[in-house]
């Protein structure tokens, strides 16, 4: 089973959390106010366990500035090579990066191939690699998860949602032995997945023939009756 | 009867439209391989883990379609690396695929120890096979793909395809991989850490870090003692700083700089590394003595360190002095002129220059940059034993450093060797600063030597000279591959210079530390005859030689027979 969200957060804030330098700068950066760094992840799953992303991150003045100096405001295409080298096991596609400098917004969107791992009989399985996570149910198939995460010396808050695909159903959420939390759902398997041409006929010709077998039966006892 | 025919008919017509698609068909896949092109024996550990770095350090990523119109039932993948890896073994994988469905399976390769034991470059194949579909309609899809293995001493700098290359930093994206050489756990470096603790430092006091990573001064005074007291143990065996080899490979898509790192163990052994070398071994002794051992690199050179409650301390650990290098510093010397490149250091991250790190071996360790482990070995024990008869003199004082400082360079101490040998008058003062060549066969050499990579391509088996610069002595290196046993690779050596126009004589000359040594004379077109001692041992994939040569119709020197007896 693969595992998605810390491998995604964080290279999402590698080159989203610009503010900070990385662990390797032992320089007295002053922190930042937690408060005022927030992310926003909006994961929409699709029924063959892909997920468009969207991230988006609204930036003071500040970190405005600093954020124009950094490889997705100057080179998105380096900052979609790191997201690739830092999603090894992942197929990432369809990225793409919008600004919006008046509301100093930058949002990136991208689709993940196989983020969730199917099952067989329409059993899927999803695994965020978070350890103890604060999880929260919005609906019946949107969760929310909510925690910070440090880089260098600023503390990010980032906010987490999931949406499960329009079919499915049952969705749950455990933890392994490690703590770590696990979506399943069902989806695009089972019963929906046999409505298909060849099932559809096979069954006419199936009723069909029971049709006809019954009408025969009956036919027969009517003329044994009549004789 | 006939009235049931055509229910009957209707019946088994609609049972095999709904069974075809099952029976006939498996679905059909569309399957895509991105094999790595290099793996590094030493990040065997990094390569079982998925968790490291996003899990790039993998074997191969196979991306499987299902094309088909129906669903993939049973989908397996396995995979086997010949001579490493010999059984099939199962990649996770998802057993099901929905028709139009993708998905990425990634292979993290479970090599063995053993593979450590790899002191030699070569070319591998991996098999991978897919499996999937019932077992009325089983379907089998074979593939494989080459990729260069390097040998456990080798590091490769960067990942980065070339076309996607555009930082400086971008060849330099596995230096996080020399936490992998680090030898904490080493059997030998152990025992070398042990006999340091006991004779250099006497014992260690017990440090401690209060709440909030505050040190008090004793701790601090503490740690900044063994750290010396591990500096101090490399200079009092006169260990030396010298050159290893490095260059700049392909492997697929990446151009990449490499460098043949000497392990701790053979740093320790040799008595000789380069500043990352010196570096490791430094760290390995500190974290094998639980101090929280750092690295601090920084363009073309390293240094060691310690992280102590916030803090670092830093000691320059070439200070041993060596070719090219000047003076020996004094412990306090190097721990002074360490903390000085730290902070020159730091003042480089603030400024963003590029080519900064800092390896944190403890956080490294913690995010699965595993150090490899490695065997014990009696023969190595018992040169750290040798090595350690010199720490019964404890710290070195300052005059005595003094002296050493005041002796001649070593090119100085080169020549007045041979002309020691040349007048049959021996003087104990002078010595020669030897350096120490690590491979499949190891032995030292005069660190004033040159040393030449591939110096004649017309005769490619000679991989490595290292000359004296009055040419009165070499040594040569030869490599041939593919060869079953000594004597052949000797024969082919001479028939290699035979064709060059070099006669070459020989003879069988006994056995030494395992290697097989043959006597001989190499007479060149203008009848200039020279001396030679080969030693040969089979390596994996073939032989290798190593021939101590002397001057031009001369007998062999005081230093070719030093060399001679530090063939091992």
């Amino acid at each position: 089973m693969k595992i998605a969200y810390k491998k995604l957060s964080g290279s999402i804030l590698i080159i989203l959390c610009l503010l900070v330098i990385t662990s390797y700068s032992y320089s007295q950066v002053t922190p930042e106010d937690p408060t005022s760094l927030v992310q926003e992840f909006t994961v929409n799953l699709d029924k063959l366990g892909n997920a468009t992303m969207v991230l988006t991150q609204k930036m003071n003045a500040s970190q405005w500035t600093t954020f124009k100096t950094s490889q997705v405001y100057t080179d998105p295409s380096i900052a979609k090579r790191d997201m690739e080298r830092s999603m090894s096991t992942y197929v990432i596609d369809d990225f793409k990066r919008d600004m919006d400098e008046m509301n100093r917004q930058v949002t990136l969107t991208l689709k993940v191939i196989s983020y969730a791992q199917y099952k067989g009989n329409g059993q899927w399985s999803l695994k965020i690699d978070s350890k103890n996570p604060q999880v929260t149910k919005l609906t019946d198939k949107a969760y929310m998860i909510t925690g910070n995460a440090y880089m260098g010396n600023s503390l990010v808050q980032q906010i987490f949602k999931i949406y499960f695909p329009g079919g499915a159903s049952d969705v749950t959420q455990t933890t392994d032995e490690f703590g770590k939390a696990i979506f399943t759902y069902n989806a695009g398997g089972g019963l929906a997945s046999y409505i298909k041409w060849n099932n559809i006929v096979g069954i006419i010709l199936i009723l069909a023939a029971a049709f006809l077998f019954i009408k025969s039966q009956q036919q027969q006892k009517y003329n044994t009756v009549r004789v | 009867m006939k009235k049931y025919l055509l229910p009957v008919v209707l019946l088994v017509a609609g049972v095999a439209f709904l069974l075809v698609p099952y029976l006939f068909s498996s679905g059909t896949i569309e399957l895509k391989i991105q094999p790595a092109s290099v793996i590094m024996p030493a990040a065997y550990k990094v390569y079982a883990n998925p968790d490291v770095a996003g899990g790039r350090y993998n074997l191969f990523k196979a991306i499987i379609k299902n094309t088909g119109s129906s669903e993939i039932h049973n989908l397996k993948v396995q995979y086997r690396v010949p001579k490493y890896i010999d059984d099939w073994t199962d990649v996770p994988a998802q057993s099901n695929l929905l028709p139009g469905q993708v998905a990425v399976v990634t292979c993290f390769p479970v090599f063995n120890q053993s593979i450590t034991e790899k002191n030699t470059s070569s070319k591998e194949k991996a098999e991978v096979r897919f499996y999937y579909g019932g077992k009325s309609n089983p379907t089998e899809q074979d593939e494989s793909f080459s990729f260069d293995m390097t040998s456990v001493n080798d590091i490769v700098f960067s990942d980065v395809k070339d076309q996607d290359k555009a930082y400086s930093s971008d060849g330099a994206t596995n230096v996080a991989l020399y936490a992998c050489m680090v030898g904490s756990g080493d059997p030998i470096v152990k025992y070398y850490a042990q006999q340091v603790q006991q004779k250099v430092l006497q014992g260690e006091q017990a440090a401690a870090v209060g709440m909030g990573g505050n040190v008090d001064e004793k701790t601090v005074a503490e740690a900044i003692r063994v750290m010396k007291g591990v500096y101090e143990a490399t200079a009092l065996t006169k260990m030396v700083y010298s050159e290893t080899s490095a260059g700049i490979s392909q492997f697929g898509d990446v151009t990449t700089s490499t460098e043949h790192i000497r392990l701790p163990r053979e740093v320790v052994t040799g008595n000789t590394g380069l500043c990352i070398e010196l570096a490791l071994l430094h760290a390995s002794v500190l974290k094998a003595a639980g101090d929280h051992a750092v690295i601090f690199l920084k363009p073309g050179h390293a240094f060691p360190g310690i992280k102590l409650g916030n803090g670092y301390y830093a000691l320059e650990s070439t200070g041993i002095g060596g070719a090219g290098l000047g003076s020996i510093m004094t412990a306090d010397q190097a721990y002074e002129t360490g903390m000085k490149e730290l902070n020159d250091w730091y003042a480089s991250i603030q400024k963003g220059l590029p080519g900064y790190y800092l390896l944190d071996l403890e956080q490294l360790s913690d995010d699965g940059y595993k150090e490899m482990e490695l065997k014990d070995d009696q023969y190595l024990r018992q040169k750290v034993d040798q090595l350690a008869l010199n720490f019964q003199a404890g710290y070195t004082q300052p005059q005595q450093q003094q002296q050493q400082q005041q002796q001649p360079q070593q090119n100085e101490n080169e020549e007045t060797a041979d002309n020691n040998n040349n007048n049959n008058n021996t003087n104990t003062n002078n010595t020669t600063t030897m350096a120490t060549h690590s491979g499949n066969i190891n032995f030292s050499y005069p660190a004033s030597w040159v040393k030449k990579s591939r110096p004649f391509p017309q005769l490619p088996i000679l991989v490595t000279t290292f000359s004296s610069p009055n040419k009165k002595g070499a040594v040569e290196i030869y490599q041939i591959p593919g060869a079953t046993n000594v004597d052949q690779a000797m024969n082919y050596i001479q028939q290699s210079l035979t064709k060059l126009g070099v006669q070459v004589r020989y003879a069988a000359d006994g056995d030494q530390n395992g290697l097989t040594r043959y006597t001989g004379t190499s007479v060149g077109a203008q009848g200039i005859s020279y001396r030679w001692e080969g030693f040969l041992r089979a390596v994996n994939g073939g032989v290798e030689c190593v021939v101590v040569g002397g001057g031009p119709n001369s007998p062999f020197t005081a230093i070719q027979q030093q060399i001679m007896a530090t063939v091992n």
